[in-house]
């Protein structure tokens, strides 16, 4: 009677997984491949910033930015350091998608408490150089109203809270990154099926063997 | 390499669902449960090379190593990369499930036709053994980044730019690629050569046409 278990070779299993180890290991130091969008609020523009999981820009990606019922509002291209900047606009709550030549995808969704409390879209003429322009300009001889005032604390917020923001963002990016939980996870469940097929296969061939 | 979900077109994704599906079920057919292990070690690499990326050049590309996979499994390499796919979609979120199709058969094509490349590889033409072994690896990313580039422009409409743009930036992933593909088929070759496949002549060369005679062996 032939044996239909042939032997597999012990020693060759054990070095071909000796071999795949190597690379088990290596990713400890391995960097995610997914891309990642990172939008803030600065000097009274939208700022997004795409990045790869490894913190590299990705330059001249498409942006295309959408209201909640998907009606295009406007698109550019990130620039040099991966950045595509627009005013505020009216529409608060938006969509915005970033799509690389490569075939990466990445959306974020804005919504209105993302959004500093004086950053009114449009109304105020933007001055990235220094929030104290209209300081020098207009009122230095008289006294401060109240909505000036607040302008002028917002602006200077907005230009430390931007860091912040930036910051935070990234933070939420970086819990999606895989972690060594989901590397042996996913490898757990390669193995697993690889018995789950052996079994049944080999589960018929016993019952062709041995009917009782 | 991995493509996206919402890039492609439906048409796309179908044509890549239908070619993955009978790749997969060649694949089982041909599928030696003696050999189930090894299948599954390599579409265990597959999923963990996918996750190391070489910060070389303009690219952020990444190991693939679809070229181990085909030489050594040929037509089994669709059903391991389309699990291994499959887990990467689902626990790193690279690429998407309605893509998982077209993914494979980006990938699992240029395996199944280095397998066959290097079987039918003069032996002993070239004195390095490694050296069908780096053009099998490198040919592999080449091809999967021109399948990955042909299903965008499908979708789109500038082929050239996006192939070019494409394949230039995976162009130093295809040469590590080929070094890591000679070097582990190099070592194969010392320690287990049962493990790859057999080589085979082509018939054209077995009449000698042009009296090179390149299946010669050495002595």
């Amino acid at each position: 009677m032939t044996n239909v278990y042939t032997a597999l070779s012990v020693k060759s299993v054990c070095r071909t997984l000796s071999l795949c180890l190597i690379l088990v290991i290596f990713p400890l130091s391995a960097l995610a491949h997914r891309a990642f969008l990172l939008t803030w609020i600065e000097n009274g523009h939208v700022k997004v910033q795409g990045k790869y999981g490894n913190q590299a820009v990705i330059k001249n990606a498409k942006v295309t930015v959408f209201d909640p019922e998907q009606n295009l509002m406007l698109s550019g291209t990130t620039n040099e350091i991966g950045i595509f900047a627009f005013p505020i606009l009216q529409q608060k709550e938006l969509i915005v998608v970033l799509s690389t030549p490569a075939g990466h995808k990445a959306e974020t969704r804005m919504l209105a408490e993302d959004y500093p409390q004086h950053s009114a879209p449009q109304d105020r003429s933007p001055s990235p150089k220094s929030p104290q322009a209209p300081l020098s300009t207009q009122h230095s001889n008289e006294s401060w109203n109240q909505e000036q005032l607040q302008l002028l604390i917002s602006q200077s917020l907005e230009a430390e809270l931007s860091v912040l923001s930036h910051q935070v963002k990234k933070l939420e990016n970086k819990i999606e990154e895989p972690s060594l939980q989901d590397i042996f996870g996913g490898i757990g469940y390669l193995l697993g099926l690889m018995g789950v097929g052996a079994y049944f296969h080999y589960r018929q061939k016993l019952k062709e063997i041995s009917p009782s | 390499m991995h493509i996206a979900e919402g890039i492609v077109s439906v048409p796309i994704l179908i044509s890549g669902v239908a070619l993955a599906t009978v790749g997969t079920a060649i694949g089982l057919k041909k599928l030696d449960y003696n050999n189930v292990a090894q299948v599954g070690i390599l579409a265990a690499a597959f999923f963990v090379a996918g996750l190391v990326h070489i910060p070389i050049g303009p690219s952020n590309a990444h190991f693939v190593l679809n070229g181990i996979v085909g030489i050594l499994l040929g037509w089994v390499a669709f059903p391991a990369l389309l699990v291994g796919i499959l887990l990467q979609a689902i626990f790193f979120q690279f690429g998407g499930l309605t893509t998982l199709g077209i993914n494979t058969v980006n990938l699992a094509i240029p395996a199944l036709l280095v397998h066959y490349l290097y079987i039918f590889s003069p032996t002993s033409f070239f004195k390095s053994k490694a050296l069908i072994p780096f053009f099998c690896g490198f040919l592999a990313i080449g091809l999967s980044a021109l399948g990955v580039s042909l299903s965008l422009a499908l979708t789109a409409d500038h082929f050239v730019e996006i192939a070019f743009l494409i394949f230039v930036s995976h162009l130093p992933m295809m040469c590590i690629e080929g070094f890591v593909t000679a070097s582990c088929i190099a070592f194969l070759l010392k320690i287990e050569p049962s493990l790859l496949p057999k080589r085979k002549s082509l018939p054209i060369f077995k009449t000698n046409p042009f009296g090179i005679n390149l299946y010669k062996k050495k002595i």
